[in-house]
């Protein structure tokens, strides 16, 4: 079967890829197959050192290259679903509560990302009004008429 | 020359405003209504040079404080808390000193004129009325009478056509006044300005085209008066009715962010309503903004917290479904959300015709299709019947009197020692006829005086007051050389003023328990309130105060909502007898012990008389908080090797590990009150937070927002994940989706 190789510059949590170094390349698979972690076995080429992507068109899915065993004039590909970008049409089409987000956050929930130092700020504002004690009243109370 | 224009009052400096002609005459006002910083005030400045020096007189009325034209000579330090004139040559300079000034940053207008004043002649000796003819749109009068340099007076009638509420500007919005400055005097005169006025009660009235000058100086007759006639400095101020819309829609050609070909995020100010209708195309429809005519303002921005700048126009056809057209063009509503009323057809009329009628108001707003959504939003809509909604709530004032058989007397210090001289000494009080006098009181003879204690301001500020020259004990009339001032009722408050709070960080970080407010209340104690219901108002403190008793109210108000009150009490009792001074210790005693026992647990308590200021220094040291709040899980998982061990429950644990950084006590006993604050504080005390520089970009802030995850970009984090139709993988792959979506994905 021929599987499409590449070599992917994006972390596994993206859910887009930078694919670069397409070859396509003939290989058979190692039965019994895992479609999600399928073992390859191709001829071997140096190139095959620098891909580390795989396109299988018959599974309809892409994979990680996760491992290489080289063995003589053969290489062994351990692949595994990249499940992000083969279903990315649909998991972009899912409905999701954001619990943190970069594009579309509210400053005003609480962040417990943000670490707390030691101690306190002040600010003291006073109103205008005093009250003045060297000024007041003595308040004679009497029961007269 | 005249001229006439603006400036704004600045914060601790001079302003000069440039004239070109050393005035005659100048005219300052500033009017506000429901103003968020000083509330309705009226604030008028009158420059007059037309004499031989030069005066101004400054006058202020507002809810809470009230102060007529007083003369002052330019540049007399310190004349006047919000502002002075300070210098008067070809132009006139407008000092501030004091920080606290509410109008700092206020515009005040301002008309100026050198010109050489219209005459008119005084047609008789005394109450004299003369017509001088004016222009409908001549509202503000100013008339110089010379009767000799240093007996010069002058006059003016102010009118600011302001609609200011009633009974508090009855008389202020148009008044006139006049002066003469020899005798350093103001006349109050013609409050209503009705016409008809006679004797001391008028000097001008003002009518649409002509005013009436008259005279109560006797030697007015034959004199050539000088007038200027200006116009109206402050346009009636119409309140800001306009409504805040936005709406958000993003367009792309594909269900992703990054396929984007339109991005609208628009704010409207608008002074009329504005609608959405739903307009049918081939593929399904859009939906069409109406009442653009009453736009005032339009912000544009390509994201939803992105910089928003000023535009002309605005889009008006909107996408909330997809679209795929026959031509292959496809169009995603990545994102659709706003608080715009939408319009749909019904079996009667189209949804175009709907929305005309709403926007002609023969349709209500709960017939738009997403009312539910835009009411909750906009909290016009609350479940369930809570009562009629008002801005401000009503207190009470009291009404209680006290006339002959209780009699309540505001003595000064050396009247008070009068009276006990005049009360112990036989010459002037003869024991018999007190004896006599008080007989109904039994063997207690000064059982009639039913109570003395001092308060900590004038009686005047918290009663009507009353004079007379005689007390009377039981039937005993004991004569007074002085007049004694009486407490006639007990029905004013007093105002410390009004604060507005902004906010700091304009997040979550403004709010408890990262920030804390308290309020030292002098006479009840340092007490902590809620943040929420103060921050973004005008924050007001008022004292209401028990003349009997000297228990105090404080209200403090967010805008014109009573938020909070609390209770203490101000009077120092002054035991008469004995038995006074007995109970009077006992009760000091055990306000002590209460507030000692209110005080145990507290951190950085507050000893002794001292009060608050103490209790916070002492509270720094013990109110803080571990800096260091643990570890939980990683956001991103093992995938994600870049975010080091955020927090999960520092929230949490922060909020069992912080203490009160300020003690809160009850109220004092005794005069210690007196010892305590003098102005009524309030106390904000923030924790120091250390936020990453990198957060928005490496691990988000927190959302809690839900839409489809296409519509986000960057990172994200799902607390709840929901995988579309359509979805052709094993389960097992469902769950790793799952497990990605939730410790959180770059877009």
């Amino acid at each position: 079967m021929n599987i499409e190789v590449y070599k992917n510059s994006t972390p596994k949590n993206r859910v887009y890829r930078k694919l670069t170094g397409h070859l396509t390349v003939a290989g058979h698979l190692i039965e019994p197959c895992d479609v999600l972690n399928p073992i390859i076995k191709v001829a071997y080429n140096a190139y095959h050192v620098n891909i580390n992507y795989a396109y299988i068109a018959a599974f309809g899915r892409y994979y990680f290259i996760e491992r290489y065993v080289i063995n003589g004039d053969t290489v062994t590909l351990y692949l595994h679903v990249d499940v992000l970008y083969t279903y990315r049409d649909q998991i972009l089409h899912s409905q999701c509560i954001a619990e943190r987000s970069s594009s579309h956050y509210n400053v005003n929930l609480t962040d417990n990302m943000v670490q707390v130092e030691d101690g306190y700020r002040y600010n003291f504002s006073e109103l205008p009004y005093t009250f003045d004690p060297a000024n007041g009243s003595y308040i004679l109370m009497v029961t007269g008429g | 020359m005249t001229k006439q224009g603006s400036f704004i009052v600045p914060e601790n400096g001079t302003v000069n405003v440039s004239l070109g002609f050393v005035p005659k005459f100048v005219f300052i006002e500033f009017v506000a209504k429901n103003d968020p910083d000083v509330g309705n005030v009226i604030m008028r400045y009158i420059i007059d040079n037309t004499g031989t020096v030069p005066y101004y007189f400054p006058q202020i009325r507002s809810e809470s404080e009230s102060r007529d034209f007083t003369r002052h000579d330019i540049n007399e330090a310190g004349s006047w808390r919000y502002g002075n004139i300070s210098a008067l040559g070809n132009y006139f300079a407008f000092e501030t000193t004091d920080p606290t000034n509410d109008f700092v940053g206020k515009t005040f207008n301002y008309y100026a004129t050198n010109e050489t004043a219209k005459t008119f002649t005084s047609a008789s000796h005394q109450y004299a009325v003369v017509n001088v003819p004016k222009t409908a749109k001549d509202f503000n009068i100013f008339v110089n009478l010379p009767f000799a340099p240093d007996n010069m007076t002058t006059a003016w009638y102010v009118d600011c056509g302001e609609d200011m509420p009633s009974p508090t500007f009855d008389g202020e919005v148009r008044m006139s006044r006049w002066s003469i400055p020899s005798e350093n005097r103001l006349y109050y005169i013609d409050p209503d300005s009705s016409p008809g006025d006679t004797g001391e009660s008028g000097i001008i009235n003002s009518f649409d085209d002509y005013f009436i000058f008259r005279s109560n100086a006797e030697n007015t007759f034959g004199v050539t008066c000088y007038y200027y006639l200006l116009p109206r400095l402050t346009d009636h101020i119409i309140e800001d009715t306009s409504k805040d819309y936005w709406l958000y829609n993003v367009i792309s050609s594909s269900p992703n962010m990054q396929d984007a070909t339109h991005k609208y995020f628009y704010k409207y100010k608008a002074s009329g309503k504005l609608c959405l209708y739903e307009k049918k195309n081939e593929r399904g429809y859009d939906l069409v903004l109406k009442g653009t005519d009453s736009i005032d303002q339009i912000l544009y921005s390509t994201s939803y917290s992105g910089d928003y700048s000023e535009v002309a126009t605005t889009e008006t056809h909107f996408l909330e479904k997809t679209q795929a057209w026959a031509d292959g063009s496809k169009y995603y509503p990545i994102t659709f959300d706003t608080n715009i009323l939408i319009f749909r057809a019904d079996g009667s009329h189209t949804a175009e015709e709907r929305a005309d009628m709403y926007i002609d108001g023969d349709l209500d707003a709960e017939d738009a299709d997403n009312y539910d959504k835009v009411a909750q939003r906009e909290n016009l809509k609350l479940d369930g019947e809570i009562g009629e909604k008002v801005n401000r709530t009503n207190v009470g004032i009291s009404d209680l009197s006290f006339t002959v058989g209780t009699q309540v007397f505001a003595l000064s210090n050396l009247q008070k020692g009068a009276f006990f001289h005049k009360l112990f000494d036989n010459n002037t009080t003869p024991i018999e006829d007190l004896l006599e006098g008080t007989q109904l009181f039994g063997s207690n003879e000064i059982g009639c005086i039913q109570g003395l204690h001092y308060i900590p301001f004038n009686a005047s500020e918290v009663c009507t007051m009353g004079s007379q020259n005689y007390i009377k004990l039981g039937s005993y009339k004991m004569d007074f050389d002085e007049s004694l001032d009486t407490c006639l009722k007990n029905n004013k408050v007093i105002n410390c003023g009004t604060h507005r709070f902004m906010r700091t960080y304009n997040d979550y970080r403004d709010f408890e328990p990262y920030c804390k407010l308290y309020v030292a209340l002098p006479f009840i104690g340092v007490k902590e309130l809620q943040i929420s219901k103060y921050l973004n108002s005008a924050v007001k403190v008022e004292y209401a105060c028990d003349i009997t008793t000297g228990a105090v109210l404080a209200r403090l108000y967010s805008n014109y909502a009573v938020m909070d009150t609390f209770d203490g009490n101000c009077a120092t009792h002054l035991p008469v007898s004995a038995v006074d001074h007995a109970q009077q210790t006992n009760a000091v005693i055990t306000g002590l012990l209460n507030t000692a026992g209110a005080t145990i647990g507290s951190v950085g308590s507050v000893a002794g008389a001292a009060g608050g200021a103490m209790g916070v220094a002492q509270a720094v040291g013990a109110g803080s908080i571990s800096g260091a709040i643990g570890g939980g899980a990683s956001i991103g998982g093992n995938l994600l090797t870049s975010v080091a061990n955020p927090v999960i429950n520092g929230y949490q644990q922060m909020q069992a590990s912080m203490i009160a950084p300020v003690s809160t006590r009850g109220s004092y006993a005794g005069n210690l009150g007196n010892f305590s604050y003098m102005n009524v504080t309030f106390i904000f005390a923030w924790l120091n937070t250390v936020v990453p520089a990198n957060e928005i970009s490496l691990v988000g802030k927190p959302s809690n927002k839900g839409d489809a995850v296409g519509s986000f970009s960057g990172f994200l984090k799902c607390s709840a994940f929901n995988l579309a139709d359509g979805y052709a993988g094993t389960q097992d792959e469902a769950g790793e989706i799952y497990a990605l979506v939730t410790n959180g994905i770059y877009i």
